[in-house]
């Protein structure tokens, strides 16, 4: 019983992290950000619609803070966190058949392991450039929202302009994501 | 006129921005929460669209929900005006917040498990009859898509408003009334699944690219030479729609007629056939089950395209005086290949109200193995099978509808006009063998009987028994014209003289158009004048017979003054004289039949009457 709740416990991080994964590219980026409705003249002749239009304001409460535009850069940092550990291979040493190893061949096994995974994989060095990029996207979209609440109006060239930039900075750090393993990286 | 339908099932793209931005760029309607509040910008729109994120919210959580998808798409299929989703695009990938295992097959699921067992194909109870095109941005559900009977998998960023309309076209159950350009009188009128899913077809056949071949299977009646307009119509072909019925008994003509022919001799002209005319357009062959064994194996050459295109072989020779050959150069519609085969490009069409797909119905007509193959099984070949109107009973209203307002609008009538539902049951229990040609008399009819009034009641229908007769005569609606189609049992049986009302007589034959095709009008004169003579004869016989019981000699000319409504028994007399020497000079009048005496008694009045004249000297009235 024990076991397995400590084995829980291990998992846990690794779900996590795949399904951070997954919603960041699919939902958040490819979906919301991304879209090739998206661009910023589409956006753009959104803003010109009347405030009452469900598209416009949908478009202003996920441009808030806390908003949907803006929520999910907490979760990449929270991925470029948990990802080094969560995707390493020797959680596998505690699952079986190599759980019923002795314990002191398991504890060999797992640091050899994490070596050979923090050596091959380039996953340690991803973690900075993700925290990067996800403040550069936190800029991009501060901007984009300032722009959508000025008084008075930013033009229409002004709006497609920060939105190209958040879909520039959204293109980079999905190029990043892509390259965060998918789950955990086999020996 | 009104927009097709289309159901749009995704959690993303039914959110307000998704919906907004999904409208703008594909071109459609909202009208997910009823009409449109916002007017339309930019091009016209190409469909009308409902959106559903297939989720309920609760709070802060929002799961997927498989009764509200299933209950959306049953909401119109169909809906209370007998409208159906013309699409269902459906995004496989649902995202619950928080997450639930099994988010990712969440779609699929409702493929597989719910639309298969609720909606079934008629024809293949593995899949669904529900048009459902995925759409997702993982590739690897394409095969999943396929096995589970989607009609399209396509990649999100792929879809716009040129690939929606495309996937309707190809993919999606429009009805005719929902496209624009169509004239009413080309109206492919209804809306029932059967008629929808032989639209689909016919467009995919008419989108089968150069030169393709399809074979139209259907019973009498039941609009093949439409559906063959319809296809022609969809097929954006510049050429002409060429129609050739081909008649058993017109064996010398159905090859020059279908394939032309160089001059046989030296004073003849070039006769270009069908074929040739139909270049960059469509030949539509009806009753092909007719053609000749020998026609039969030229038809099977020219469906085989050579090198991509179609070779017809001309019979005769190419002219060989200079200024003659440069003449049928220029006469050539299609690409002269060499000096006798001329290159066509033509969207081949053939009908037969004969069971052809039945190995045995070729047998026993003789129809030739390979030439089916080639017309209905072959690369690039099609076969489509018509339904008949008892398959698609739910569009007998609509149908009625239409042939009413058309036939109104011919008699000058009064509309609109009310359908009374007692009238709509009896139209709706009838068994309808002549299909919808029948239905089309029967609103003919009704519109003849309430030209004054605006309600069609029970009383203005004909009866079963004689809707059936009249069907033989009657005109009826075949695509764009009006012609009179007699039934098979009308080729092998004399109409019943009561099958034709007297007062719509003249109007009847002041509306038969008259048939171009040389074929058709071969030796037509003499009969159409024997057929004249007779109907003539049998009212001068009723006339008579009329007269005879009213006076008791000389019935002859009150009989002429009943009919001309004349007084003058002169006037009366000299017609009757003209009429005998119009009508009768080649028609055998029985000498026992009250005509045969009359007329036989005003020859011999006439002869005494010259007779007495060459007598006195003094010349006799002339007629």
């Amino acid at each position: 019983m024990v076991e397995d709740a400590a084995m829980l416990v291990r998992i846990q991080p690794v779900t996590e992290a795949i399904d951070l994964r997954s919603r960041l590219r699919h939902s958040w980026l490819e979906n919301e950000i991304l879209s090739s409705r998206r661009t910023g003249v589409a956006i753009a002749k959104v803003h010109q619609l009347d405030m009452e239009h469900p598209a416009k304001r949908q478009l202003s409460e996920a441009l808030k803070a806390g908003g949907c535009w803006f929520a999910p850069i907490q979760d990449v940092r929270r991925l470029a966190a948990l990802m080094t550990n969560a995707f390493s291979p020797d959680l596998l040493i505690d699952s079986p058949p190599l759980s019923d190893l002795p314990l002191r061949a398991r504890e060999v096994l797992r640091q050899t392991l994490r070596q050979r995974y923090r050596l091959e994989s380039d996953i340690e060095a991803l973690r900075a450039p993700i925290v990067d990029m996800a403040t550069e996207m936190f800029d991009a979209l501060h901007c984009l929202a300032t722009s959508w609440s000025a008084k008075p109006s930013a033009s229409p060239d002004e709006i497609a302009a920060a939105v190209e930039s958040v879909r520039d900075a959204g293109q980079r750090l999905l190029s990043l994501l892509t390259r965060v393993p998918a789950g955990v990286v086999l020996p | 006129m009104s927009l097709p339908r289309i159901l749009v099932i995704d959690d993303q793209l039914a959110q307000p921005l998704g919906r907004y931005e999904c409208c703008r760029d594909w071109n459609l309607i909202d009208v997910t929460d009823g009409p449109p509040r916002h007017p339309r910008e930019g091009p016209p729109a190409i469909a009308e669209a409902s959106f559903c994120s297939g989720q309920v919210r609760d709070g802060s959580a929002t799961w997927n929900s498989l009764e509200l998808i299933i209950d959306r798409v049953a909401s119109e299929w169909p809906s209370r005006e007998g409208r159906r989703w013309a699409l269902v695009l459906l995004d496989v990938r649902f995202d619950s917040v928080p997450p639930r295992e099994g988010d990712g097959e969440f779609g699929l699921e409702i493929i597989l498990k719910q639309l298969i067992d609720r909606w079934p194909a008629p024809d293949n109870p593995g899949v669904t009859e529900v048009p459902v095109v995925v759409m997702t941005r993982e590739g690897h559900r394409r095969s999943e898509a396929n096995k589970i009977g989607a009609e399209r998998f396509l990649a999100k960023d792929e879809m716009g408003a040129a690939a929606l309309a495309t996937l309707l076209r190809d993919h999606g159950l429009v009805a005719d009334s929902d496209l624009l350009g169509r004239r009413p009188e080309e109206l492919v009128a209804g809306r029932s699944l059967a008629l929808l899913r032989t639209l689909r077809h016919a467009r995919r056949i008419a989108n089968s690219g150069s030169n393709g071949t399809g074979m139209i299977l259907g019973p009498q009646g039941s609009g093949k030479t439409t559906i063959a307009h319809y296809i022609h119509a969809h097929s954006s072909r510049s050429g002409p729609f060429e129609v050739y019925t081909v008649h058993p008994q017109d064996s010398g003509f159905q090859k020059v007629e279908l394939f032309g022919s160089w001059p046989l001799q030296q004073q003849m002209s070039l006769a270009v056939g069908k074929a040739e005319c139909a270049h960059s357009g469509t030949l539509f062959l009806d009753e092909v089950h007719h053609l000749r064994r020998e026609n039969q194996a030229l038809l099977l050459e020219f469906c085989r395209p050579i090198g991509g295109v179609r070779v017809l072989d001309r019979h005769g020779r190419f002219p060989t005086d200079p200024r003659e050959a440069n003449e049928a150069r220029r006469s050539v519609c299609g690409r002269l290949r060499d000096d006798r085969k001329v290159e066509v490009d033509v969207l081949f069409l053939s009908a037969s109200n004969e069971p052809l797909d039945e190995v045995s119905a070729r047998a026993r007509l003789g129809f030739d193995e390979s030439l089916f193959t080639r017309l209905a099984q072959g690369q690039n070949s099609d076969m489509l099978k018509v339904p008949d109107l008892r398959a698609r009973r739910e569009d007998i209203p609509l149908l009625f509808a239409h042939f009413l307002e058309l036939a109104t609008h011919r008699v000058r009538g009064r509309w609109p006009k009310v359908v009374a539902t007692s009238t709509l049951e009896q139209l709706m229990t009838r068994e309808w063998p002549g299909n919808v040609d029948e239905l089309a008399g029967v609103a003919r009819i009704a519109a003849e009987r309430t030209a004054d009034f605006s309600e069609v009641l029970p009383r203005h229908l004909p009866t079963k028994q004689s809707q059936q007769q009249s069907l033989r005569h009657v005109p009826v609606l075949s695509g764009s014209q009006t012609q009179i189609v007699p039934s098979n049992s009308a080729r092998q049986e004399a109409p019943s003289p009561s099958s034709l009302r007297w007062a719509e007589l003249p109007r009847l034959l002041s509306e038969f158009e008259v048939p171009s095709a040389p074929e058709a009008l071969h030796g037509s004169l003499q009969a159409l004048l024997e057929a004249f003579g007779e109907l003539v004869s049998r009212v001068l016989e009723t006339a008579l017979k009329s007269a005879s019981a009213t006076t008791t000699r000389g019935h002859v000319l009150p009989a002429m003054r009943l009919l001309l409504g004349v007084t003058s028994t002169s006037t009366a007399y000299s017609r009757l004289l003209l009429l005998q020497k119009l009508l009768f000079s080649g028609t055998a009048v029985a000498s026992e039949s009250a005509l045969g005496k009359a007329l036989a008694e005003a020859a011999r009045n006439r002869r005494e009457r010259a007779g007495r004249a060459k007598k006195t000297g003094i010349k006799g009235k002339r007629g």
